[in-house]
């Protein structure tokens, strides 16, 4: 668990650290409802919450734009550790 | 992360807008699709105990059960960034008194995600800009 909550938390800020866009926003602290629709997590099937914060939809982040500048870090993070962060529940 | 004293301002608010921009999503959109629910359904619907089986649902509910079981997820996207933002807060000083009984929440929707697994789950729609 502690494993897990620290790749969400890489995640998360990844995520924060990697979107100028998101960044724009924060200025004003907001987050517009378009950028919580590309946030969301309730589309699929129950019982991928967690994974999907750990995992996420990696390839849905990118084609938005979100995780632009964190490709290669995005590249590394699937070779490197997949397993690790499918497997991290504990 | 090892730096969470390093997160700046600016990422912090990101970080809060998440779970501001999730709340939302629940209280403006999630809570009236699954309020519209009638009936037995409503009942049901309100069920949110780690030991609620969502099978026991009839077809009839099978919509709303995927709202339901939206909701739970968009808590789980909620309450993590509540717990982030709050361990964030700490360790740069800040209060972290709120921190067990969220990371209590967040353990509790992720179990009742988990016991919901495989079943569709769906998203609303939220189109308000915050």
């Amino acid at each position: 668990m502690r494993f897990s909550s620290t790749i969400l938390s890489l995640f998360l800020l990844g995520l924060v650290v990697s979107s100028p866009m998101l960044k724009k926003k924060a200025a004003t602290s907001v987050l517009t409802a378009s950028t919580y629709n590309a946030i969301q997590i309730s589309s699929g099937t129950a019982g991928t919450a967690e994974v999907k914060l750990t995992h996420r939809d990696w390839m849905k982040m990118l084609s938005l734009g979100l995780l632009d500048r964190s490709e290669r870090s995005l590249r590394q993070h699937r070779h490197e550790q997949p397993r690790r962060c499918l497997g991290s529940r504990s | 992360m090892n730096n969470l004293a390093g997160v700046s301002a600016a990422d912090l608010n990101v970080i809060k807008g998440i779970h501001d921009a999730a709340e939302d999503a629940e209280v403006q959109a999630f809570n009236p699709a699954i309020a519209a629910a009638s009936g037995d359904a409503a009942t049901a619907l309100q069920v949110t105990s780690p030991s609620f089986n969502h099978n026991h649902i009839n077809m009839n509910t099978k919509t709303d059960t995927c709202k339901q079981n939206g909701k739970i997820k968009n808590k789980v996207l909620k309450l993590t960034a509540e717990v982030l933002g709050i361990q964030v807060d700490a360790a740069q000083g800040g209060s972290s008194s709120d921190l067990a009984a969220e990371q209590t929440k967040l353990a509790k929707n992720i179990k009742l995600d988990t016991a919901a697994a495989g079943q569709a789950s769906t998203s609303v729609s939220f189109d308000e800009s915050t």
